[in-house]
């Protein structure tokens, strides 16, 4: 007879095991990142299009209201798979920012002639 | 001479930035990891991707609010626009929060069970494959004459060692070995504290500390105040807490020990 993994028993009662769905659920996180990279792109090229500081201020903003608001809005009253969808896209909004110093998603002040 | 490289590569026609291209592989490394934990442990759900996004979305924006800690002096801050351009860098700053925003996503979830153990081993590894990046585009260190000292490139900005041609303490490979260092211990240690939830977070960012105040006195930062650097203040008021939670938790092994001591007694 096999043993079950052994597991953390600190959960206080609060952690319920996600015996099913845990794997469609990264994979819908995972279509979060990805579609807000998409958004970046497709947001970002408008912005810098311009060349203009305010455009490129209301892309970064339009860029965070999708991310929070709407990842937000999906985690607060989406299923389980629509709010792994959500946390993807602040998860992707997060690693955009971090891998290009904040470029990408509007949050360098040099963008905006910070010198 | 270490052959420094400000663009790793160009694909389609764009130049990627070395020091970028490893912190996102250092992240992403570390989120594998994480992963694998979570799963080890049985805490593959919901909620701990809900505690991922938190610790990303703290990390990203801590990388870049940190410079507000740039000066000793409030009065001498730069404005949060420069603060902004000043945390690019800042690996302190991005851990700080990254804890912050832990914290704060199971807040409101409410979610209460430990995830501390889940990142020890993840951040260690992610920050080896990091600080590859930092090695490639940064001051090494200061001036040394020890055997293994490293010469960089005059062209390096903020490095006066370099602009001189001095051998430097190449402090970037010693953090790299530290991490490293520290993976390896956390896995053998992960057994011995499996009981005790938070101890191997404990254990890494206690550890972390000391070494990262030790290694700024051979790193090329700038000194602010007390022949200290910005880091190293930064890291005594870090160093008190995590010797303040060290203490609570070692009282409370202490304690579950005598419990167990009074329960199995004979009588």
């Amino acid at each position: 007879m096999s043993m079950p993994p052994p597991r953390d028993d600190e959960d206080n009662g609060n952690g319920t095991r996600d015996t099913g769905g845990s794997g469609a659920g990264c994979l819908m996180g995972g279509a979060g990142v990805v579609a807000f990279a998409v958004l970046n792109v497709l947001i970002g090229f408008a912005a810098l299009s311009t060349s203009e500081e305010a455009a490129i201020l209301f892309g970064a903003l339009m860029l965070g209201a999708a991310a929070f608001g709407g990842g937000g809005l999906m985690i607060a009253v989406g299923r389980r798979q629509l709010k792994a969808f959500g946390i993807g896209l602040m998860i992707g909004w997060a690693l955009l920012s971090v891998i290009s110093a904040g470029y990408c998603t509007g949050l360098n002040p040099e963008m905006y002639g910070a010198h | 001479m270490l052959g420094m490289r400000p663009v790793l590569f160009e694909l389609a026609g764009l130049a990627v930035p070395t020091h970028e291209f490893f912190v996102f592989l250092g992240v992403a490394v570390a989120a594998l990891v994480f992963f694998r934990e979570a799963h080890q442990r049985g805490q593959v759900r919901f909620e701990t991707l809900v505690v991922l996004a938190g610790a990303l979305v703290g990390g990203a924006i801590g990388m870049r609010l940190s410079g507000w800690l740039r000066h000793l002096d409030p009065m001498l801050n730069p404005s949060l626009l420069e603060a902004w351009r000043f945390g690019t860098h800042s690996i302190l700053g991005g851990l700080t929060l990254a804890y912050v925003g832990v914290h704060v996503a199971k807040k409101l979830i409410g979610y209460r069970v430990r995830t501390g153990d889940l990142f020890a081993p993840a951040v260690a590894l992610g920050m080896a494959v990091g600080r590859i990046g930092c090695l490639l585009t940064e001051a090494p260190g200061r001036p040394t004459g020890l055997p293994w000292g490293m010469h960089a490139p005059a062209s390096v900005p903020d490095c006066p060692g370099c602009a001189v041609g001095a051998a430097m303490h190449p402090s970037f490979v010693y953090e790299i070995v530290f991490h490293l260092a520290a993976f390896v211990v956390l896995y053998r240690l992960k057994p011995r504290l499996r009981h005790r939830p938070g101890a191997l977070f404990t254990v890494y960012v206690a550890a972390y500390a000391v070494f990262r105040f030790a290694v700024e006195f051979v790193r090329a930062n700038e000194t602010v105040w007390l022949d200290l650097t910005r880091p190293q203040w930064f890291l005594v008021a870090g160093m008190t807490l995590a010797a303040g939670r060290a203490a609570f938790w070692y009282r409370g092994a202490r304690r579950e020990k005598m419990r167990r001591e009074h329960a199995t007694a004979p009588g």
